[in-house]
């Protein structure tokens, strides 16, 4: 009897011991897990949050006319959205003619090339234009840069695409220069070394070898970048002017030379011009952060699939 | 003949040496552009502080650049982003620390094939829809629980520090995937639970990418623009030390704020008040370069310790 109470006991004991580790364990589990749900549930509520101003918005504005067309005078309700997605397509599209060809060749150079040394001054370089403010950028491009394009000879109004868009291109060359390069110093020496055995140069070596086997990591800088550029606010809103203008195709030089509006800019103009949060042009906010948002989701998307794609091929 | 092959060999290392010229000159070219933007900045500043003196601009504690009395003393505008600053650490660090963790040690792949887009989604959201969300639906919400003014730090805060979360645990979750697995598997056999091997060998193994990813993201919180002008308002306010909850109900004017408003308030660009842009400009520059310099020397420091 006595005996049979000791194991009981004993038994209880170990079990209790056993079970409230197990219970803490849960308990941590779930702590966690209710951090990770947030941004979750954030996530969604912004979505949602935007899709029901949204709603209200296409109930004053048919979602045809705004998506097809083609003047966007928020003043005489007209919101074609079309010339402020090109806009921002054209600023996207420059600044990667900008920082993809000398963020790869930065990349390339830090990964491959470059002494100790040499990284050690390009590498703060790189952050240090990554930490600046955009709201510096955009008194830059509107000060200094255009006053210099001007004095190359072109033909350039105060607010004007182009100077915009390179200094958006020289914003992201740090991201596309930096996780490039992580892509690049993750690819295994052997592959290098199999390279420089067979006879090849450092340049062959770097763009037969290294460049592909990183091509998933580059192509995500890439994107990721692009997308910093599509959501890019304070700089277009400074020296590109606020004029929502169709990129005219058969003058492709003339629109960059010109002013111009994107996403991000009407958006800031709709709400700091003084009209009222029930109006059509208030709302008309909350289409274009959708429209916008749908953009850039549809590149992270794909970004991750490229990734997914290319992942681990030479690991 | 040999020669030839030799020429042809010298032609490939001409070759090889051109290609390496190019490739420094576009790494040279961020460098030049880093070090024009300095020059131009400085220059700015200077032409400013021979108006107004470094001693008043950066001890003053009124920020009134285009009302009567003119004064700059940014130490309000230092004090206003160092609040949102904090705020948004607050809430950021712990969520994303924490997601990081799950993330990185407890997630299956069906929960990480959910979580890690929805972050990418968070990232991804332009900044001045944060703002809007905050001036629209944070700050009515936080009024129903505690008075505050229309434009607040804390709903402010609370956005800039969500729009940060995205950062913290991405950069963190990296870090903690790196952490070789033969760690784990020590402690595990020591007899060691999921949660003590998180926290006692996974983390500290990780500290430096998630001290660096903790730097980034302050970094970001400082320079944010769009988020704070909107929801954080714009009136400099030098921070109360004795009322500490009050700063965050009331409006205040970050660094980045006052760019803004300095440079919509004039299109000349000649007053002064245009020029104390690129003073408040250069200040932010050096608070977030030595924010980098820091993160890269805490990188360094302990780097490859588990390699």
């Amino acid at each position: 009897m006595d005996d049979q109470i000791r194991t009981e006991s004993t038994r209880l004991q170990l079990t209790g011991g056993e079970r409230s580790r197990v219970a803490r364990e849960r308990v941590y589990r779930l702590v966690l897990f209710l951090c990770a749900a947030l941004s979750v549930v954030v996530t969604v509520t912004i979505v949602v949050a935007l899709a029901v101003d949204a709603v209200e918005f296409f109930g004053m504005v048919d979602p045809v006319d705004f998506f097809t067309g083609t003047t966007w005078v928020t003043a005489r309700d007209q919101f074609g959205v079309l010339p402020l997605v090109t806009g921002t397509l054209l600023v996207t599209a420059v600044s990667a003619l900008v920082a993809i060809p000398i963020g790869v060749a930065s990349a390339i150079y830090l990964s491959e090339y470059a002494s100790p040394r040499a990284r050690s001054v390009l590498k703060p370089g790189l952050e240090i234009l990554a930490g600046i403010p955009t709201v510096v950028y955009g008194y830059l491009a509107l000060i200094y840069l255009t006053d210099f394009l001007r004095g190359l000879g072109l033909d350039l109004g105060t607010f004007n695409v182009l100077s915009a868009s390179i200094m958006v291109g020289i914003m992201i060359i740090p991201m596309v220069s930096s996780l490039s390069e992580d892509a690049m110093s993750a690819v295994p020496d052997s592959l290098r070394e199999a390279g420089y055995g067979l006879g090849a140069t450092k340049y062959e070596v770097s763009t037969g070898i290294v460049v592909p086997a990183a091509l998933s990591g580059i192509f995500s800088s890439f994107i990721l970048a692009l997308s910093r550029a599509i959501g890019e606010t304070m700089i277009v809103v400074m020296a590109m002017g606020l004029r929502p203008r169709m990129f005219d195709l058969t003058d492709p030089v003339g629109s960059l030379a010109e002013s111009g509006q994107t996403m991000t800019s009407a958006m800031v103009q709709a709400v700091t011009s003084d009209v009222g949060a029930a109006s059509p042009t208030y709302k008309s906010m909350f289409a274009l952060g959708l429209t916008l948002f749908a953009i850039t989701f549809a590149m992270n998307l794909l970004s991750n699939a490229i990734a997914a794609r290319h992942r681990e091929e030479y690991q | 003949m040999s020669g030839l092959e030799l020429g042809h060999d010298s032609a490939r290392s001409m070759r090889g040496r051109v290609v390496r010229v190019v490739f420094a000159v576009c790494a040279a070219v961020s460098i030049l552009t880093t070090a024009a933007i300095l020059l131009t900045l400085l220059a700015d500043a200077v032409e400013f502080f021979s108006a107004v003196s470094p001693i008043e601009f950066f001890t003053g504690t009124r920020w009134t650049p285009t009302n009567e009395p003119v004064s700059f003393g940014v130490l309000p505008l230092v004090t206003g982003t160092l609040v949102i600053t904090f705020g948004s650490a607050l809430i950021a660090l712990p969520i994303g620390l924490l997601t990081a963790i799950y993330l990185s040690e407890y997630a299956s792949g069906r929960a990480r094939s959910i979580l890690k887009p929805a972050l990418e989604v968070l990232a991804g959201v332009p900044t001045v829809i944060y703002g809007y969300l905050a001036l629209v639906y944070i700050t009515p919400a936080i009024d129903a629980l505690v008075p505050v003014s229309t434009f607040n730090a804390l709903s402010a805060s609370i956005v800039v520090g969500i729009m940060i979360i995205p950062m913290v645990s991405s950069i963190s979750e990296d870090a903690m995937s790196a952490v070789p697995d033969d760690l784990r598997q020590a402690s595990y056999g020591l007899g060691a639970t999921k949660f003590t091997v998180s926290t006692s060998v996974v983390v500290p193994a990780a500290l430096s990418g998630i001290v660096s990813s903790f730097i980034l993201a302050l970094s970001r919180a400082i320079g944010e623009t769009m988020a704070v002008t909107i929801a954080a308002g714009q009136t400099p306010r030098l921070v109360d030390l004795t009322d500490p909850a009050g700063v965050f109900l009331e409006s205040v004017q970050t660094m980045t704020a006052a760019m803004v408003q300095l440079g919509a308030s004039d299109v000349t660009g000649q007053s002064i008040a245009y020029k104390s842009l690129f003073a408040v400009g250069l200040t932010l520059f050096a608070i977030t370069f030595v924010m980098n310099l820091l993160s890269e020397l805490v990188a360094s420091r302990y780097r490859e310790v588990y390699r």
